[in-house]
């Protein structure tokens, strides 16, 4: 069983998909799976937190972590100091780490409770039993992301907290909003 | 049309769950693109071997 399932949603992207996965190959750490969802009909991103808890069957890492086609891992060392991470703090169930969105880097608070607007579906990692417990917790609508993340600071889930960068999107200037490729390069 | 997985996959398509492993070689199913997605291309089909008469 792999350390960390990333779990990537994908629709109408097929360069932005191409890096994403390379990003993820490039990795050091080799303790991973990367399960590939696509999206044939355009669900969009609520669409794609709705589909969810029917794809948990196809999450076998220890964690998970929801790389979209449109981001990149930040560099290859992410996996490898996210499992170290983890093991070092007694496999936490939830990982807060940094990301970078519309060019901001999220979260914006720090060991704070997490807010709408102020975190990202990139700045977290979670453990397998946890996410797959809450998986319904994902808003089906656009910031469905923070009503999930909330909703386990809620239950009283441990947080750590990673100060590293996890992943950035790939295109800044351009947010992908669920809008396939050929609207976006 | 036949097409051959570039990476790993899972799709949907009218309610059937499809898990494609890269290198996997189908019958992309009616209503599938998976070509535009990036996820595989068009199988070349092997030329016919001539046989001598």
């Amino acid at each position: 069983m792999a350390f960390l399932t990333i779990y990537t949603p994908t629709h109408r992207r097929p360069s932005l998909l191409r890096t994403c996965v390379l990003s993820v190959e490039m990795q050091v750490c080799h303790d991973y799976e990367q399960v590939i969802i696509h999206d044939e009909i355009g669900v969009g991103i609520a669409g794609m937190f709705a589909a969810i808890p029917g794809n948990l069957n196809l999450i076998k890492g220890d964690y998970v972590y929801i790389l979209q086609d449109d981001d990149v891992l930040a560099d290859n060392g992410v996996i490898g100091d996210v499992r170290m991470f983890a093991i070092k703090n007694n496999m936490p169930p939830v990982v807060i780490g940094r990301n970078i969105k519309r060019g901001n880097k999220y979260p914006t608070y720090w060991r704070e409770r997490p807010q709408e607007g102020h975190i990202d579906l990139g700045s977290y990692v979670i453990r397998r039993d946890v996410f797959a417990a809450n998986a319904r917790q994902f808003g089906q609508r656009y910031a469905g992301d923070a009503d999930f993340i909330d909703a386990l600071w809620a239950a009283g889930y441990p947080f750590a907290w990673l100060d590293r960068l996890l992943s950035r999107e790939q295109i800044p200037e351009r947010p992908g909003l669920g809008r396939p490729e050929r609207e976006l390069l | 049309m036949k097409v051959k997985a570039l990476i790993g996959f899972v799709a949907t398509i009218d309610g059937v769950k499809y898990r494609v492993q890269a290198g996997d070689e189908l019958e992309m199913p009616k209503g599938a693109d998976w070509l535009t997605a990036g996820l595989a291309e068009k199988a070349e089909s092997k030329p016919r071997r001539k046989t001598a008469k």
